[in-house]
């Protein structure tokens, strides 16, 4: 029974509650990190409380701003096929595995390959990039409060680099297209009266182990990503709330959305930036035009296949969800046995960090999930799989065979007809296919070709991407300067694009084959004489 | 009824309760993932329904232990001065004074307000979800009451 103080506190608790609006829509499980979704389901007693805790936060703030300066535009129509996937196959990819643990392992048709490497020492592994060429790995560790960045060989697992300080979040790294170097969000300063310590990002040159700032501290930056867009970070508050990318000296603003993934055309994958790195609605950018896919709730881009976005949605209490394809109508199928926290690209499938026992991949071609149970690892794993073309080798283990040689073995793959350096010195030359940008003949992903040239010290000279005509940059880029000069070549065009991003390019068509030519050390006389030096393969 | 209706039903039927008493406890920014990391307990549980009597008492007792965890652990990262778990209150409910009075109070003391007066909780279930005698749930609420009191005046 309750007394007369009692009964005036009764009432003012209640009044105070009722003004507490509560959030619709929330039936998920918890968000604020990729290993927050999984450790959720997984019951798992590491709780990273302070990442949590901001997402959450910025859950909460999310509102109609993020839509600021955006068209509006139709939502697709929506079409729910729900249907198991069907049992494919997993693809045939050597994979590296990062745990909860901080344990790295190789992994070869769902067995574990030798001894696990202690990257993270007892902190967990929260994700792994893969370099473009694969030759190394970017591996983000982090406890509840504190993270590191260490990248290893990949061929050996050993640490090449590293580590360096960054915050305990799965978004906080990436690549650098010429991999010289990483952009990062490092914690900033931490003001007493602030409500979250600040971030700033770091670009660290790996040549020369430095890092500096490009960008100063401010609260709730998210979502470091380098695409063919450039250098992006996404901000959660106003007025900047959205993704802003970097030229080189200063960033410009690209969406209201965070940019989560784009490929090689620059299509894009956004999620409201309100959310920080926790999901949300996913928006479809195009031609400079923004589509929200997402009728409602909380989706994750995982990749674009043409003029398809897949994206996932996580099953309330379950470990489990459905993958979204959206293609002017939205087509969902469940996927048991796991989540699919993030996703990796390789030729036409999706690999999945999961949370499940078993390893997720999305056939693109299939529209399928493919799984495969890990041999003596347990629940949550990172994942990234290795090009076959690519697997088992490093650089000093190269065959010194002739450039010609190597481009030869990676051409029946090739949709095009490759064109060979003139005067590259074999042991200086690096050849890797991979799939990349789009082949207009075939609607599907293109498999490029990739030549890398570097100096006596294996620094990178100039970088070298072929693929079938149509595939990557256009000729109507606003900054390039056309009918380039390439010798007796066809006429090029040339683009003075920032050392951050790769350096000045000089690209043109050959017959069935996109050339690009790169450098970030190089000047545009210099492209322009290996440009004009390269031959069709005899 | 399914186990999947019921969950949903329960989860319809005793969400908004459960986040706002999360809210007044830890506060808007993290009330939501109380109230998840509380249905998560429940549902490791395989025959919930069957061996919890009071379900929605069970999940009440429950979030306030979650929110109670949270409260110390912020605690201890304040006192670190790794500050990522504070966050700046945006609610305009968290502006009122007695919003403000509350997040004053020890993280006992404020849970044990919120359980008592927002969620009509019993000595007994109060006792029972801070871990004391429910005899000396009054005092403690009494205790309470006067730092709030004072707090306003």
């Amino acid at each position: 029974m309750k007394n007369v103080e009692d009964r005036e506190f009764d009432r003012e608790m209640k009044a105070l509650a009722s003004q507490i609006s509560i959030p619709a829509g929330s039936l998920h499980g918890r968000s604020g990190t990729t290993l927050g979704r999984a450790l959720t389901i997984a019951g798992a007693a590491v709780v990273l409380v302070a990442a949590i805790a901001v997402g959450a936060a910025i859950n909460n703030a999310r509102s109609a701003k993020d839509n600021a300066g955006v068209a509006p535009t139709p939502t697709p129509a929506v079409t729910v096929t729900a249907s198991p996937s069907g049992a494919i196959p997993f693809p045939d990819y050597a994979l590296i595995a990062g745990t909860i643990n901080g344990l790295v392992y190789k992994v070869e048709a769902g067995q574990i390959r030798g001894s696990p490497v202690d990257v993270c020492h007892g902190q967990a592994v929260l994700a792994m990039h893969l370099s473009s060429s694969a030759r190394s790995i970017l591996v983000i560790c982090g406890g509840t409060t504190e993270g590191q960045a260490v990248v290893l060989d990949t061929a050996t697992l050993a640490q090449r680099w590293g580590p360096v300080a960054v915050i305990p979040r799965m978004d906080v790294g990436a690549w650098a297209p010429d991999e010289r170097s990483i952009a990062l969000l490092q914690q900033g300063v931490c003001e007493p009266q602030a409500p979250v310590c600040s971030v700033h990002v770091l670009l660290w040159d790996l040549a020369s182990r430095s890092t500096r700032v490009i960008r100063p501290d401010e609260p709730l930056t998210f979502n470091v990503r380098w695409t063919v867009l450039g250098l992006s970070i996404s901000l959660t508050q106003s007025p900047q709330s959205g993704t802003l990318i970097w030229d080189g000296q200063s960033w410009n603003r690209y969406s209201p959305h965070a940019l989560w993934l784009a490929d090689a055309s620059g299509r894009a994958l956004l999620v409201e930036a309100g959310t920080g790195n926790s999901g949300g609605r996913v928006w479809e950018r195009s031609g400079g035009q923004e589509l929200a896919l997402t009728p409602s709730g909380t989706e994750y881009p995982l990749g674009i296949d043409g003029d398809r976005a897949i994206v996932w949605r996580d099953t309330p209490f379950t470990n489990s969800g459905v993958v979204v394809v959206y293609r002017g109508q939205r087509e969902e199928r469940e996927v048991p046995g796991g989540l699919c926290l993030a996703a990796q690209q390789i030729d036409r499938w999706l690999v999945c960090t999961t949370s499940g026992s078993a390893a997720l991949a999305y056939s693109l071609d299939a529209n399928a999930f493919a799984q495969q149970p890990i041999t003596g690892l347990a629940r949550f794993y990172v994942l990234v799989a290795l090009p076959k073309s690519g697997q088992g080798s490093t650089p000093t283990a190269t065959p010194p065979v002739s450039v010609e040689a190597r481009i030869r073995a990676e051409a029946p793959s090739l949709s095009f007809r490759p064109l060979v350096p003139g005067d590259a010195s074999a042991d200086r030359v690096a050849v890797t296919s991979r799939s990349g940008g789009r082949d207009p003949r075939t609607g599907g992903d293109a498999r490029l070709l990739q030549i890398e040239l570097t100096d006596q010290v294996g620094a990178l000279l100039a970088l070298i991407i072929e693929g079938p005509a149509g595939c990557c940059l256009d000729y109507a880029r606003p900054d390039a300067i056309p009918n380039v000069s390439i010798g007796a070549r066809p006429i090029g065009h040339y683009d003075n694009v920032a050392v951050a991003f790769g350096g000045p390019i000089v690209w043109w068509v050959d017959g069935d084959a996109y050339v690009a030519v790169s450098s970030p050390v190089l000047g545009q006389d210099e492209l322009l004489r290996i440009a004009a030096s390269m031959r069709a393969l005899p | 009824m399914s186990v999947e209706a019921r969950w949903a039903t329960l989860y319809e039927d005793s969400r908004p309760l459960l986040y706002r008493a999360a809210a007044l406890m830890v506060g808007t920014a993290e009330a939501e993932e109380v109230v998840q990391e509380t249905f998560e307990r429940a549902m490791r549980s395989r025959n919930f329904f069957d061996e919890v009597r009071e379900p929605v008492a069970w999940l009440r007792t429950v979030c306030a232990r979650q929110a109670l965890g949270r409260l110390r652990r912020r605690r201890v990262w304040e006192r670190i001065r790794v500050r990522l778990t504070v966050v700046e209150s945006t609610e305009p409910w968290e502006q009122a004074e007695l919003a403000i009075a509350l997040r004053k109070l020890p993280a006992r003391d404020r849970v044990a307000l919120v359980l008592r007066y927002y969620q009509d909780a019993s000595y007994e279930e109060i006792g029972d979800a801070l871990g004391i005698a429910p005899v000396s749930v009054g005092p403690l609420l009494s205790r309470a009451r006067a730092k709030v009191r004072e707090a306003l005046a």
